[in-house]
């Protein structure tokens, strides 16, 4: 009786897999030959790609802008990674600690989380302005304002701060998860031996939310390397290039300079470097947790 | 003493540092929905008063919100079919990958086929590869296609989504199978066992795909503006940034549509919330 | 189940099938389409124009819609071309997107059309066309050329003792100083703005007044590490060391709100205005672009200023060639829309003509405002023909306004290095 129907749902089964196979050829394993294609093509969507070897290649290589946003990506993740590490944790130990109102404190921070970037982009850019609410509040009580989408060195750090306010909710959600399955009988240990806070906070509680902390992180790096809303809408990549993002200067080299090789390669490369970096952080921070 | 710990024991006594950890954790609260309720405050006034005025003061009304679907068409910018352009992807999106996710974590889970193996390594691959490689071939596909401009360029790619296979077949691993031969002896078609049995055994993290997803398709950016340059048939959020680019000086208007644009994803958040928490820190393991 | 993979497979061939039926519709239905700039004045007058055309039977006919621009006009043409669904004919190019497209090998040489030696003659063009050949083909006919003037407000400029518009740098110094008294007041709008574009309207400007109309890109090497450069580059350092005007005015127009005294403007801003701020355009005293010296060309009386130009485009893929060229042609050769659109647009078309014609000189004794900028046609020069141009605007606020603005570089090296890297870019492309 029942033998027949798992026959018969092992063929629907399969339909399905063929199904879902079906989908990922056409939208997924097309697109990357044409990726492939590209990278060594002299192409500009008209008429058909001619091969050129390493043109493109030759190019990219020796494009200030391109590396300059490379460099944008590092100059992003010193604000960045360090704001967001700090603000996140602070928030996951005041979560902790909080009597009532968990969950409408929890709420409130992951309200920026879900939030439409071209939204609060453009806030932010209302907010940050030259005559805006935060330059007047400034003025007001300390004389002076703050370029803070308007200067070379400002700018960045402000996109940061943006980020950093739309990510504080979900990372420190997850280090507060992390913080709660760590076992109260550390702490006592701890305690027995007369830990400072300091070294309580170094040497337990810190490497008890390793996961959280190498998941976080990674989290943050692929943020750096694929932000484009933000800039796009806040800065245009400006003044001087400071936020110019690799998103952006591949968006505008394929679909502006009509040099889709090029941004192919690009997109490739940052892929690469990516990869590399998450896989340096995991190599450098991972640990195998074995509580002693 | 850990300085942890003196809080923790300050909390159980109520003194003055958890009064202290709760005054400051309500004051960040509401500092982090400030930018919000500035885009509120400053939707609502002329766009003169609101570099001039402070946050709750000036003359209130529904004026910019009025621009915008009125006179907004005039200047090529369709705001209301924007809106409405945004609905039908997302909901279509959303509808869809929840469907499909639904029967293929099915399929991957808890019935046995050849090749179920291979399927289970591709998706995690797949998973792992970062999305920026495709935008640009993805592009030339849909040109290929003839499909530039066309609601298809939106919809189509996002189909499926390997991120809600993985999420759906986790949950559905985890549920046991004795409900299912119960279900199969009551004759259950596979449909009725995913969307009967298994969608509501898993909630939070059926929610949390649908939810996910619609953000953010409602929330995507780069590639509508790629793909569509069209403006009646633009998603809101390109629309926006068009109309911010062209008439940035209006900025009563673009805050209202800032708003608008915000809007559906907050009432869907502030409905689900319950989901949305559980399913988070469900899906932080 | 099957039911559903039915129904997913069927919606998902209507998706696909609902709008590649559209390409093999058009070339049936025989209309000459034509894409024209977003903008109210331009529009209607292409109305008027376009019905006339079509009542007069003189050939097929032409529909027309707006470019379908969003982030630019340049972004949605790109789009239709890759696309297959670009029209037959497009206004509201500027010329280096017009290289590029000819680069991309889009465009129908015009100067091998039938009629095109008619048009350049009767509205006396042959010195204008010189700027925008490519390899000696013609590929663009500029159809307006708006010099680009300085707006100042004579209100504030008599309050502070100034008779007369400011013209070269000390004058507008000394301007700035007494406006910096007054507290977060400014005397000249110096930068234009983020875009690639604005440096058209504050570098580019004030270096084509300074260098006479010395070009900044000859033969595709940049020139602008010269004295020309040097000036206007020292002019803005101490416009911003000073303070004298600010980073971004991005709130407001400040010269309606007369956080400024002065800013460029162009013939176009005339009718915005008209319509937005009719009191305050009765105080513009419309002044030339400032450069160092008064005069120094001893020759010339007027400064040489950057003339934003665009023009018309015929595409390769067009099927009506011969068809569309004949619309084009009764365009330009029709001397009553020449009036019609600078009466609907305020901005001069580009003719060589407009001082000399009889028909202009009646135009502009009763538009005093336009008249200024009509008189300043043939010492406004058109951006360098490149491919290259949104990459070199770029570079140009990148390695030099930029820097010099916020004091990073002095002027010698900022100018040096722009230099450097525009090479380097238009060297790459060949």
């Amino acid at each position: 009786m029942i033998k027949p129907l798992q026959m018969n749902e092992a063929k629907i089964g399969a339909a399905i897999a063929i199904g879902f196979l079906l989908f990922n050829a056409i939208f997924w394993l097309y697109p990357f030959v044409w990726l492939a294609i590209m990278a060594v093509s002299e192409w500009r969507f008209f008429d058909a790609p001619v091969f050129s070897g390493l043109t493109n290649l030759n190019y990219v290589l020796q494009d200030p802008e391109f590396w300059n946003s490379f460099w944008n990506v590092v100059r992003f993740m010193a604000y960045f990674i360090p704001i967001v590490l700090i603000s996140s944790l602070a928030f996951a130990f005041g979560l902790q600690h909080l009597g009532r109102g968990k969950v409408f404190v929890a709420l409130c921070f992951l309200l920026a989380y879900i939030s439409s970037g071209v939204a609060y982009s453009l806030v932010f850019t209302k907010v940050f302005s030259e005559t805006g609410p935060i330059n007047l509040f400034l003025l007001d009580w300390l004389g002076y304002t703050i370029p803070w989408l308007s200067s070379p060195t400002m700018a960045m750090f402000s996109v940061s701060l943006v980020i950093t306010w739309k990510f504080v909710g979900y990372f420190g959600l997850i280090f507060y998860s992390g913080l709660n399955a760590i076992p109260k009988e550390i702490y006592d240990a701890a305690k027995l031996d007369n830990c400072s806070a300091f070294t309580t906070l170094f040497k337990v509680t810190l490497p008890m939310i390793n996961a959280q902390l190498i998941m976080v992180l990674i989290f943050a790096i692929t943020v750096a390397f694929s932000i484009f809303t933000e800039p796009y809408m806040m800065t245009g990549g400006g003044p001087m290039e400071s936020t110019n993002m690799p998103q952006l200067v591949m968006y505008e080299t394929a679909f502006k300079r009509l040099q889709p090789g090029r941004a192919a390669l690009m997109a490739i490369i940052l892929a690469g470097v990516s990869y590399l970096v998450v896989r340096v952080v995991r190599k450098l921070f991972e640990r195998d947790l074995e509580i002693v | 003493m850990s300085f942890l710990n003196k809080i923790s024991i300050g909390l159980k006594k109520k003194t003055f540092g958890s009064w202290l950890i709760t005054i400051a954790m309500y004051t960040l609260a509401l500092t982090w929905l400030y930018p919000y309720i500035w885009m509120v405050t400053a939707s609502l006034k002329p766009t003169s008063e609101i570099y001039n005025t402070s946050m709750f003061s000036g003359n209130f009304s529904l004026d910019n919100f009025h621009f915008l679907f009125d006179s907004a068409e005039k200047l090529d910018r369709p705001f209301f079919t924007a809106l409405l352009n945004s609905f039908f992807v997302t909901l279509t999106v959303t509808f869809s990958v929840l469907l499909t996710s639904g029967y293929i974590a099915y399929a991957m889970t808890k019935i046995q086929f050849k090749g179920h193996k291979q399927l289970n390594n591709f998706l995690l691959f797949q998973m792992v590869l970062p999305g920026m490689l495709l935008t640009i071939p993805m592009f030339v596909l849909i040109k290929q296609l003839g499909l530039i401009n066309s609601y298809s360029a939106m919809i189509l790619p996002s189909l499926v989504s390997g991120w809600g296979v993985f999420m759906m077949a986790q949950a559905f691993k985890g549920t046991p199978n004795d409900y299912l031969d119960a279900a199969k002896l009551d004759r259950a078609s596979m449909s009725q066992i995913i969307f009967k049995l298994m969608v509501p055994l898993n909630k939070s993290i059926v929610a949390i795909v649908g939810l996910f997803t619609f953000t953010g398709t409602w929330d995507n950016f780069m590639w509508p503006l790629i793909v569509i340059s069209d403006v009646d048939k633009m998603p809101l959020s390109v629309l926006l940034a068009t109309f911010n680019k062209q008439f940035g000086e209006y900025v009563g208007p673009v805050m209202a549509g800032s708003v608008i644009q915000t809007l559906p994803l907050i009432i869907i958040f502030v409905i689900f919330r319950k989901y949305f928490l559980q399913g988070m820190s469900l899906s932080l393991k | 189940m099957e039911k559903i993979i039915q129904a997913m497979l069927f919606t998902g061939i209507l998706l696909l099938s609902g709008c590649s039926e559209n390409n093999s519709l058009s070339d049936q239905n025989k209309v000459i389409k034509l894409w024209v700039a977003p903008n109210v004045t331009q529009e209607a007058f292409w109305k008027i124009a376009i019905d006339k055309w079509n009542k007069s039977g003189l050939g097929l006919p032409v529909s027309f819609t707006t470019i379908p621009a969003t982030g630019g006009a340049e972004e949605a043409i790109l789009t239709a071309l890759v696309s297959g669904n670009a029209p037959d004919i497009s206004t509201n190019i500027f010329s280096g997107f017009a290289a590029q497209l000819a680069n991309l090998g889009q465009l129908q040489e015009l100067s091998s059309m039938n009629g095109y030696s008619q048009i350049i003659e009767h509205r006396k063009m042959a010195s204008i066309m010189k700027d925008w050949g490519l390899n000696g083909k013609q590929y663009i006919l500029p159809l307006y050329s708006n010099p680009v003037l300085i707006w100042w407000r004579s209100d504030i400029l008599k309050d502070l003792g100034f008779e007369q518009v400011p013209q070269t740098y000390d004058e507008v110094y000394a301007l700035s100083k007494k406006r910096a008294a007054l507290g977060n007041k400014f005397g000249l709008q110096v930068t234009a703005g983020k875009e690639w574009r604005d440096r058209w309207f504050d570098y580019i400007s004030f270096y084509y007044a300074e260098g006479n109309g010395l070009p900044y890109i000859k033969d595709r090497e940049a020139q602008y590490d010269n004295d020309a450069s040097l000036a206007v580059l020292t002019f803005i350092k101490t416009m911003f060391e000073n303070r004298w005007t600010a980073l971004d005015f991005d709130s407001d127009d400040p010269l309606t709100t007369g956080l400024v005294a002065g800013a460029v403007h162009g013939p176009w801003d005339i009718s915005y205005y008209q319509k937005m701020f009719p009191e305050i355009l009765k105080k513009i005293a419309i002044g030339p672009m400032i450069k160092s010296t008064k005069n120094r060309p001893q020759n010339k009386s007027k400064t040489s200023t950057f003339a934003d130009s665009k023009g018309l485009v015929l595409f390769k893929s067009s099927q009506v060639k011969a068809e569309a060229f004949a619309f084009i042609n009764w365009v330009f050769m029709n001397d009553e829309l020449s009036i019609l659109w600078l009466d609907k647009t305020g901005m001069p078309p580009a003719r060589g003509d407009l001082t000399t014609n009889k028909m202009f000189n009646d135009f502009y004794s009763t538009h005093p405002l336009g008249k200024a900028y009509a008189s300043y046609v043939d010492v406004a020069v058109p951006p360098a023909f490149i491919e290259e141009t949104i990459d070199v605007q770029k570079v140009m606020n990148v390695e030099m306004i930029g820097p010099v603005k916020f004091g990073i570089k002095n002027v010698k090296e900022a100018a040096k290095d722009a230099v450097i890297r525009t090479n380097k870019l238009l060297g790459w492309a060949k």
